[in-house]
C-alpha cells in the first residue's frame, strides 16, 4: 500500500512535467536561436514508470476533453 | 488470542495438496504478459464493458477508495490467470486513472487511498483548477470595478 503511494507520485511527477512543459514554438527564429530538436524516445526504450505515465497522460487528455464537451 | 470460530474457518494444513497441482489458473503461465497487453485490456474493459463501469461506479459512490478498488480488479484477473500479479501493480495507476475518469464524469467524489477516506480529503484536480481560475477572474474584476482615487487638490472628485 505504501509502495503504490510512491509509485503514483512518481507516475503523477511525471505526467506534470510533460503535460506543463510549454510546447516549443515550431517556427525557427534563425540559426542561432533554434531549439535543440528534442528526441523523441521510443515506446519500447522507454523506462516502466514512462510506459505508465504515458497511459496516464492519454487518459487524463480524454477526460479534459470529454468534461470540456459537457460542459 | 484467536477466536475460536475463525480458527475453525482456516483451511486444514495441507488442503492445498488435494487438488492436482497445475490445475488452477494462476498456476498456468498468463494470458498477458506485457505492460501494454495488461493497460489495453484494462482500458478496454473499463471502457466498453457497462456492467463492468456501473459496478465500479455504484462501489465508488458506496466511499470505496479507488486504490482498494484497483487492487481487488487486478487480484481478481490474477487468479483468473491472465496476468501476473508484478505486472498487475505496474498498472495500477492506469487502473485507478480510469477509476477518477469514470467518477469525474459521473460527478461522484471519490478518495484515491483509504487515508484520505478517513481524513475526508477529496484530491480533484479540475475542481481545484476551476476554483482557482474563478477566484482569479472575480479579483481582476474587482480590481477594474475600483474607483480612481484622487491624486492632489487639483484632481476633485464629484461633488
Amino acid at each position: 500500500m505504501k509502495n503504490f503511494k510512491k509509485y503514483y507520485s512518481k507516475i503523477n511527477s511525471i505526467v506534470d512535467k510533460t503535460m506543463l512543459t510549454p510546447k516549443v514554438d515550431p517556427v525557427s527564429k534563425g540559426i542561432v536561436q533554434r531549439p535543440a530538436k528534442k528526441e523523441e524516445v521510443p515506446v519500447g526504450k522507454m523506462t516502466v514508470e514512462q510506459q505508465v505515465a504515458r497511459y496516464v497522460e492519454i487518459i487524463r487528455k480524454q477526460k479534459k476533453e470529454l468534461l470540456n464537451d459537457k460542459s | 488470542m484467536i477466536n475460536p470460530e475463525e480458527f475453525l474457518e482456516a483451511p486444514i494444513p495441507g488442503m492445498s495438496l488435494t487438488t492436482e497441482p497445475g490445475n488452477s489458473p494462476w498456476e498456468q503461465p498468463p494470458q498477458l504478459v506485457t505492460l501494454q497487453e495488461v493497460a489495453d485490456y484494462y482500458i478496454n474493459n473499463l471502457t466498453e464493458d457497462q456492467e463492468a463501469i456501473d459496478k465500479v461506479l455504484d462501489a465508488i459512490e458506496a466511499g470505496a477508495p479507488l486504490q482498494i478498488l484497483a487492487n481487488a480488479v487486478i487480484t481478481f484477473n490474477m487468479m483468473k490467470g491472465i496476468h501476473t500479479i508484478d505486472v498487475g501493480f505496474l498498472v495500477m495507476p492506469i487502473i485507478v486513472e480510469m477509476f477518477i475518469t469514470l467518477a469525474e464524469l459521473n460527478d461522484i467524489q471519490y478518495f484515491i487511498t483509504p487515508e484520505d477516506s478517513l481524513k475526508g480529503k477529496v484530491l480533484n484536480r479540475d475542481l481545484v483548477e476551476k476554483i482557482v481560475n474563478s477566484s482569479e477572474a472575480k479579483t481582476e474584476e474587482a480590481l477594474q470595478s475600483l474607483a480612481p482615487v484622487s491624486k492632489g487638490l487639483m484632481s476633485k472628485g464629484n461633488m
